[in-house]
């Protein structure tokens, strides 16, 4: 039984430190954790320029409008990344852990487990970056319904950030409504519970990649026929709503972790 | 939300009253495009001056997006869905005047999203009928009722916290680059103006202000007819 007293040791040799130096070191690894995001808007930026350098070979005369909706894509797949930047500036400038009312570890766990749901930005990310490119493709191919196709794209787009919203409201919580360190019951199950609920919304990045595949075929298709726009933004959100589904199971079970967790009446 | 940090301020009203920043910038907002929606339409003319011109381009547009996302029978939608476009794109403009965006409190983003949701259910119970309407969450097979069930009340929460957090997020982004940019005059030309304030947060308030601020506004609103429409048919 070696296992069990190294985790003992660790955790006398953690309490050992101030109060405030564990939580702001638990805050650092939780930013760190947050701006893994930035590998969605870096893959789906990058897969957007790609095509539209496709598109403005084949046809140089669009090269203008190709560019245009290249940029206004690209601009919207950076949201995720915004939005785990601004978990870790608040972390960094204004961390509410700190002046947190509770239990250090679950504070701790809480400031890990924020960071770590920032990490479902990579699925919007490169979405919304595939979403752009195929955008640019239709454009170059038919710039008359420039309009159309920028509409779609920017609706698909929306969607596709869901997921990332999600993890953004799960983050906010656990910074600013916090119900488990005020919570009677065992401070590990609750400390690891904090830290699940994160890893839970990390399941994110497959509808956020999903959903921005389904608006670039959308935007695709409305380039081809916009005449059943309609049709066509229906069938893609209808597609999108099931694709949500994986995210929205990942998000009861954060909340459930969070607010109703059955493991404590186990313990 | 936290009224700590980055939360809206309190302000101190007479009769000891208290409100949030959020509502008085909205009350200002209001009053605005109250006074802009009267001077616009005083005084119409068969033949329109300059003044209605504008205001016709503008009401034409908003009626030609409805009648194209909505279909031609749900027109009668039209007045809030410009309603909730001038007043979303006021609202998260209102950072370029040196307000705070009601959009950035998620007490007002929440309360539109919810009249989305109730206008999507109210809307469908009385075009399918209440039957076929809770036929819709038992389909394609029963078991599938509490997936849809919750897939509905996820609608207001990413319409509102998308709203909310793109316009928070600038927020809090532009006021450490403010406080950074003042934190670098005073320690660089040691002085106590924040002359590096003046101009670099142009960049940025283009895009997070004028970029996503109107995309934000743009995205709320159609969103919220192609749902309505959604569930009427």
């Amino acid at each position: 039984m070696e296992l069990p007293n190294l985790l003992y040791d660790f955790i006398n040799w953690l309490l050992t430190f101030e109060r405030d130096a564990l939580i702001l070191g638990a805050s650092a690894i939780g930013i760190g954790f947050a701006m893994i995001a930035g590998i969605g808007p870096g893959v789906g930026q990058g897969y957007a320029a790609g095509k539209a350098a496709e598109a403005v070979g084949d046809n140089l005369k669009n090269s203008k409008q190709i560019t245009m909706i290249m940029l206004l894509g690209a601009a919207v797949a950076e949201t995720s990344g915004i939005l785990a930047l601004v978990i870790g500036l608040i972390m960094l400038f204004g961390n509410p852990f700190i002046t947190m009312q509770g239990d250090t570890f679950i504070i701790m766990g809480s400031a890990i487990g924020a960071g770590l749901t920032m990490i479902a930005g990579i699925g919007p990310g490169i979405g919304q970056g595939m979403a752009a490119g195929k955008a640019a493709e239709a454009v170059g191919r038919s710039p008359r319904n420039n309009r159309h196709i920028t509409m779609v794209m920017l609706l698909g787009q929306a969607v596709a950030q869901t997921s990332g919203i999600l993890a953004l409201v799960i983050a906010l919580i656990l910074m600013y409504g916090n119900p488990m360190v005020t919570m009677d019951g065992s401070i590990y199950v609750l400390t690891a519970s904090a830290i699940g609920a994160g890893i839970s919304m990390i399941t994110g990045i497959g509808p956020g990649i999903g959903q921005g595949y389904a608006a670039g075929k959308g935007a695709e298709a409305v380039g081809k026929r916009p005449k059943h726009k309609a049709l066509i933004i229906r069938t893609m959100l209808l597609g999108q709503a099931v694709a949500q589904t994986t995210g929205i199971y990942a998000l009861i079970i954060s909340l459930v972790l969070m607010f109703a967790n059955p493991l404590l009446a186990l313990v | 939300m936290g009224t700590e940090g980055f939360g809206p301020r309190i302000v101190e009203l007479p009769f000891g009253l208290q409100v949030t920043e959020t509502v008085t910038v909205t009350w200002w907002i209001m009053a605005g495009i109250i006074l802009l929606a009267w001077l616009a339409t005083r005084n119409l003319q068969m033949v329109p001056g300059k003044r209605q011109i504008v205001v016709e381009t503008i009401v034409k547009m908003i009626n030609n997006l409805t009648k194209q996302t909505m279909g031609e029978k749900n027109i009668k939608f039209a007045p809030y869905i410009g309603t909730l476009m001038i007043f979303l794109a006021v609202a998260n403009l209102a950072g370029l005047l040196g307000l705070r965006p009601p959009t950035a409190d998620i007490n007002t983003t929440l309360a539109l999203a919810l009249i989305t949701f109730f206008m999507i259910h109210s809307f469908g119970i009385r075009t399918k009928g209440i039957g076929k309407y809770v036929k819709g969450f038992f389909e394609p097979f029963f078991l599938l009722f509490p997936i849809n069930m919750l897939g509905e009340l996820a609608t207001p929460i990413s319409l509102s916290f998308r709203l909310f957090g793109n316009i928070v997020g600038g927020l809090i982004i532009m006021s450490l680059l403010y406080g950074a940019l003042g934190g670098f005059s005073s320690a660089l030309l040691s002085l106590n103006i924040p002359v590096l304030a003046v101009g670099v947060p142009a960049v940025f308030h283009i895009y997070f202000d004028l970029f996503s601020g109107l995309l934000q506004s743009f995205i709320f609103t159609m969103l919220t007819m192609v749902y309505v429409s959604m569930a009427m048919d």
